[in-house]
């Protein structure tokens, strides 16, 4: 019985153990966030975010110019400026000069699709 | 250490050593010549890819700087000429503050940087050194063999100064240089 028991455990363990990773990676964002966060993700290494910003799961994303958006999803403003929400952060991000005027951030004249994926990729990061 | 290579185990380093260099070479036959490697610029490099290429200009760059051949005082004049060059040369890669890349060079990879912290990730020389000679494999042109060594040292020193040349500044102090194609300030200003 301790063996069929162990046994079950160590299934169990190994089951969990090979699933988290699947779901960590499925990098969901949360309901209401409409874009694809993969894409999201190759498009802020591509848009080059992170020549500013630290950002998590971003090749090279060390910049010290803007605040790191690590834990982004839990963030409470954008910018200081904004309450942070997804449309909020679109909007930012479509014309960052119009929400903090002489902001060194550019508008990166992100596509509407673009700018849906980055959003979801921000919104995973816990 | 001795027994390291005694007979028997000679043999075996031998088997070792030729095992890894056929496996070794099949792999960069099927990289080289079998395609399997996705060169294209629509997918990154694959993650220790990127990491060792990028580690290796790091490295490479670190190693020649010079320190000498950066400007010796900077003055605002210089970071003015600086700002021009940078604005005619460099500004549709890398933009500029609060100025986006051109669309075209969105669209490579390596993507150029921004280089508001350029000066945090390097000295003074290794920008000199960057600027003047490239890298190889990431579109960064050796600007040495078309600008005077003025011009490269007048940009390291706007380099310097960028995070204190605000967006206004900077389109005050680039104002009649030709802006590169398709790069810009936001429409309407």
């Amino acid at each position: 019985m301790p063996l069929g028991l162990s046994r079950r455990t160590g299934f169990a363990a190994t089951v969990a153990a090979l699933a988290l990773p699947l779901v960590a990676c499925g990098a969901r964002a949360p309901a209401g966030v409409a874009g694809d966060a993969a894409a999201g993700q190759v498009a802020v290494t591509r848009m080059a975010c992170g020549s500013c910003h630290v950002i998590p799961g971003a090749e090279e994303a060390d910049g010290r110019v803007g605040p790191p958006l690590t834990g982004f999803a839990k963030r409470q403003m954008i910018a200081g400026v904004l309450a942070n929400s997804p449309a909020n952060l679109e909007r930012y991000l479509r014309a960052p000069d119009a929400v903090v005027p002489g902001n060194v951030m550019p508008d990166q004249h992100l596509s509407d699709k673009q700018l849906r994926d980055i959003t979801a990729y921000l919104f995973t990061l816990n | 250490m001795g027994k390291v290579f005694s007979k028997p185990l000679l043999f075996g380093w031998l088997a070792g050593l030729a095992t890894v260099g056929v496996v070794g070479g099949v792999f960069a036959l099927l990289v080289m010549f079998g395609g399997v490697y996705d060169t294209s610029a629509t997918k990154p490099h694959l993650k220790i890819v990127a990491w060792a290429v990028h580690h290796t200009m790091i490295s490479a760059v670190g190693r020649r700087a010079d320190d000498a051949q950066a400007p010796k005082a900077i003055t605002p004049p210089m970071v003015a000429a600086g700002a021009r060059v940078y604005q005619a040369r460099c500004a549709a890669c890398h933009g500029a503050p609060g100025m986006a890349r051109a669309d075209w060079a969105r669209a490579m990879l390596p993507t150029p940087p921004f280089l508001l912290d350029a000066r945090a990730r390097w000295t003074p020389g290794a920008l000199y050194k960057i600027v003047h000679d490239g890298v190889k494999m990431t579109a960064m042109p050796a600007w040495g063999e078309v600008e005077s060594a003025q011009h490269i040292a007048q940009v390291v020193a706007f380099l310097q100064a960028m995070p204190k040349v605000s967006p206004e500044a900077y389109r005050r102090i680039t104002a009649g240089v030709q802006p590169p194609a398709g790069s810009g300030f936001p429409a309407g200003r």
